[in-house]
């Protein structure tokens, strides 16, 4: 009798989403599937509004990045007015993505990943969370929140609050950084390099206890996108597109951000309100690719600064060109590393405190994309105007979506490796879930949805009778 | 009906922490960030003021570091009622998400990281409409002035 086995809600993701896990007659897993049930529709609702509301309407999308969609929505606001912003605003645009890159990796280890990673898989659930953790290492936690709370001062600092700060505009930005604000930014960088050093330091030292979870969680070969800059330096706001393959040979290069369609194309499926895109060339679903910290480590050819360099060539030395999902934990804490480092040059750079901030135009071109790389990977809006300026159409590629089909065969894989029979210990649905949580997934961003489920886990019969149920929290 | 007032004191010269909290996008969720606002801009000293979107564990330092907390939230009323107010207990445990904490949450993160749990008082605001980008209701227009009296009156004992 074949069985589906569901694990819904997801948890400790952004977002709402559950696994659906098919057995056969023998209790095999055949196939594994993860749902999006959320719907935003931002694409929609957003026509007719004027382009300049954009940034403040796209960064409600989520809470966690907003900043993101701030900068990508204002980057597509400055091509079609046509403008190159000021020295001074593209530092401070930079700065603020770095902050927005600290927060939400800091996010996204410390307080959604390590209970896992360091308290152990088959710690139970009541215990498995921030305060476990709190309890295990009071240091390392109270590190993690101010690393965390660093990112977010950055945020603050420069655009008055924490969350959906109405900063970044087309043509600039709306304020700048005094000397106070940024002298007590600067105050803050050694302590967060050293906890972004003492995190590494620590997953490091314990990797060897993950050699299962880095072979079965989403490890396979596809290809790998991100935005790189001059040289192929690793880049986060600006930039031109590269593709490689799983051995790390270039496959595109130099693709300007607003030719995304000629090389990305997005399918849909009926089990899912979240997006397929793959890249055009070698089509559906083998051009499946990944985004975000992992892809960017493996595109680039430095990150830029010294220390993060230094990390870089250690996890080439023992990886090569990354194909384990479970990997992405190791390239985040890199990039916290690589981000800290970049924000000190930004804070030393005399520009950061300039008061030019602002280029002004009118509607010049119908059409714009902005692209820049959110903490999840490459984020894409794409506008078309009319001569005043209204919305008349939007698409949105983010990055979680563009992980989708990454996703997906992440879950089959683990299901295929953890389960055996009908019966589901409650820690290889951990593991499920912890394979999601490895892309750090941003389901609120990526499909514009509000919901609430009850978390539920059924194992179905082959004639879709709930054989047994399970509930959690 | 007349708002509930508990009677304790805070003491003198007492650096008081208020974090007014929740989405403003959502009705009378924000109804706290309002409280946040109007108190802030009091500029009382000794009163440091927090608008947030929501309790994170990004506060705790702050909590960990006053001498007394005074968070101010929305709470799901029926038309008319009022604002009130009451201690959080000092062993209150409570075992949120890492997104979505509650004033006991902080607290708790506040004393085993930083070895002190401050006294601290929750001030709810009646809230009945939580739809998304609804103005305050009536009843929360209300409470909020409430709460901000109430409020007033702690601060005022120390």
């Amino acid at each position: 009798m074949s069985k589906q086995i569901i694990i819904d809600p997801v948890t400790r993701i952004e977002g709402h989403s559950k696994i659906t896990i098919q057995l056969d007659d023998k209790s095999e897993v055949v196939d594994a599937h993860f749902h999006i049930a959320e719907f935003r529709g931002f694409e929609k609702f957003c026509e007719g509004r004027p382009m300049t509301e954009m940034p403040s309407l796209t960064g409600r999308i989520c809470g966690i990045c907003p900043v993101s969609h701030l900068l990508a929505s204002a980057k597509a606001g400055d091509a079609v007015l046509a403008v190159k912003i000021p020295a001074t605003a593209e530092k401070l645009r930079r700065l603020m993505n770095l902050g927005q890159m600290i927060q939400s990796h800091a996010l996204s280890f410390f307080y959604l990943s390590a209970p896992d990673l360091l308290l152990g898989w088959d710690t139970p659930p009541e215990t498995r969370n921030v305060f476990g953790l709190i309890k295990a290492n009071p240091e390392l936690a109270r590190k993690g929140i101010r690393l965390r709370q660093f990112g977010q001062l950055v945020i603050e600092y420069l655009g008055g609050k924490r969350i959906h700060p109405a900063w970044a505009v087309p043509g600039g930005v709306r304020s700048g950084l005094d000397p106070e604000s940024r002298d007590q930014l600067r105050a803050r960088i050694p302590e967060s390099r050293d906890t972004a050093l003492k995190a590494l330091d620590i997953f490091k030292k314990s990797i060897a206890n993950y050699s299962e979870e880095a072979k079965t969680f989403g490890d396979f070969p596809t290809m790998f996108m991100s935005l790189v800059g001059p040289g192929g330096k690793w880049e986060h706001y600006d930039g031109l597109l590269r593709f490689i393959d799983s051995m790390g040979n270039i496959v595109s290069d130099a693709v300007e951000p607003k030719k995304y369609r000629d090389f990305i194309g997005e399918a849909v499926e009926p089990y899912s309100y979240l997006k397929f895109p793959y890249y055009k060339p070698i089509g559906y679903p083998k051009g499946i690719y990944r985004v975000g910290p992992l892809a960017r480590l493996n595109t680039c050819t430095s990150m830029g600064t010294t220390l993060a360099d230094q990390e870089l060539h250690e996890f080439r030395f023992r990886f090569g060109v990354a194909n384990s999902s479970f990997l992405y934990h190791y390239a985040r804490l890199i990039e916290i590393l690589a981000a800290v480092e970049h924000v000190e040059h930004l804070l030393d750079d005399p520009e950061i405190t300039g008061a030019h901030l602002r280029a002004s135009a009118d509607v010049n071109h119908l059409h714009g994309v902005g692209c820049s790389e959110a903490p999840r990977g490459t984020l894409f809006h794409d506008y078309n105007v009319d001569r005043d300026g209204l919305i008349k159409g939007v698409n949105l590629l983010i990055a979680t979506g563009q992980n989708n089909l990454a996703m997906n065969q992440t879950v089959a894989q683990i299901a295929k490796n953890y389960i055996k029979g009908p019966d589901v210990p409650e820690a290889i649905l951990n593991r499920l879930e912890a394979g999601v949580r490895s892309f750090d997934p941003c389901l609120s961003c990526s499909t514009h949805a509000i919901g609430e489920m009850p978390m539920l886990v059924q194992v179905l019969g082959h004639d879709g009778s709930v054989v047994a149920e399970r509930s959690r929290g | 009906m007349r708002a509930s007032r508990k009677q304790t004191p805070i003491k003198a010269n007492a650096e008081i922490l208020v974090i007014g909290y929740g989405n403003d996008l959502r009705g009378d969720d924000g109804a706290g960030r309002q409280v946040a606002g109007y108190v802030d801009s009091w500029q009382m000293p000794g009163v440091k003021v927090v608008s947030a979107h929501q309790l994170t564990p990004d506060l705790c330092e702050e909590v960990a570091h006053a001498d007394t907390v005074i968070f101010a939230d929305a709470r799901p009323a029926r038309p008319g009622d009022a604002a009130d107010c009451s201690q959080v207990a000092e062993d209150a445990k409570s075992p949120s998400s890492i997104h979505a904490s509650d004033p006991a949450a902080i607290l708790q993160i506040a004393g085993e990281l930083y070895g002190h749990r401050p006294p601290a008082w929750l001030v709810g605001i009646p809230a009945v409409d939580f739809e998304v980008g609804a103005p305050l209701s009536e009843t929360t227009v209300a409470g909020v002035w409430q709460a901000t009296d109430l409020i007033r009156d702690l601060i005022s004992r120390r």
